[in-house]
């Protein structure tokens, strides 16, 4: 897998979106599951960076993260 | 983490239910949250018991405030990103969570994969402006 390819898989995985199951639960981002173990190292820095970047972003300091389970909770 | 928060909610609206010593909501929340890891792991058949002595024990501190000036860094480099890169970063920040990225890329004119590729640049271009700035990675990360 090129390093191109790798990122764009890494990036994939990094979304704050999360589908959910037959019964309701949150399931990892399908890219996740091909993801190396190294790969999902450099995921979770990724992901770190991109949540300050998006509660930078927001006027109220929210990252996708909280804006998503927001939307969660008030249905 | 989104499961997690959401159980917390729960929580807090149980009137019942008190949380007491310090950083206590913390704590139950990471108690939730490995809960739930343990759970998942269980149910795709990947959980892998170790020895007590190798269990991480993660530490309990709050979650810093996010300076001002860090803020304020972020944006100005957010608005140095090149046009591309940043149509499709905004556009995924402004879908709060709720869209597929798939999706998001219909309604920015992108592929799936051009979407990607130009998310991944923006946040490329933002570190190294962050860096350029003085601001090391490892500060916006800690």
């Amino acid at each position: 897998m090129s390093e191109s390819d790798r990122d764009i898989l890494i990036e994939a995985a990094a979304t704050p979106y999360r589908e959910r199951d037959v019964e309701g639960r949150i399931v990892p981002p399908p890219a996740w599951w091909d993801l190396s173990p190294e790969a999902r190292e450099e995921l979770f820095q990724r992901q770190l960076l991109s949540r300050a970047i998006e509660r930078a972003a927001d006027l109220n300091g929210r990252s996708g993260t909280v804006r998503a389970v927001l939307h969660r909770i008030r249905g | 983490m989104q499961e997690t928060f959401l159980r917390m909610w729960l929580l807090s609206q149980d009137a019942e239910r008190e949380l007491s010593g310090e950083h206590a909501s913390l704590r139950f929340a990471i108690g939730v949250a490995r809960n739930l890891a343990r759970s998942e792991a269980r149910r795709s058949g990947r959980e892998n018991a170790l020895p007590p002595e190798d269990l991480p024990q993660p530490a309990v501190e709050p979650e810093p405030i996010v300076d001002a000036g860090l803020r304020r860094a972020i944006v100005e480099c957010l608005g140095k990103v090149a046009a591309k890169p940043l149509k499709a970063l905004r556009a995924r920040m402004d879908s709060e969570g709720m869209i597929p990225d798939r999706d998001i890329a219909t309604t920015v004119s992108m592929t799936l994969n051009t979407f990607l590729q130009n998310i991944v640049r923006a946040r490329k271009q933002v570190a190294a402006c962050l860096e350029r700035k003085g601001i090391p990675l490892q500060e916006v990360l800690s």
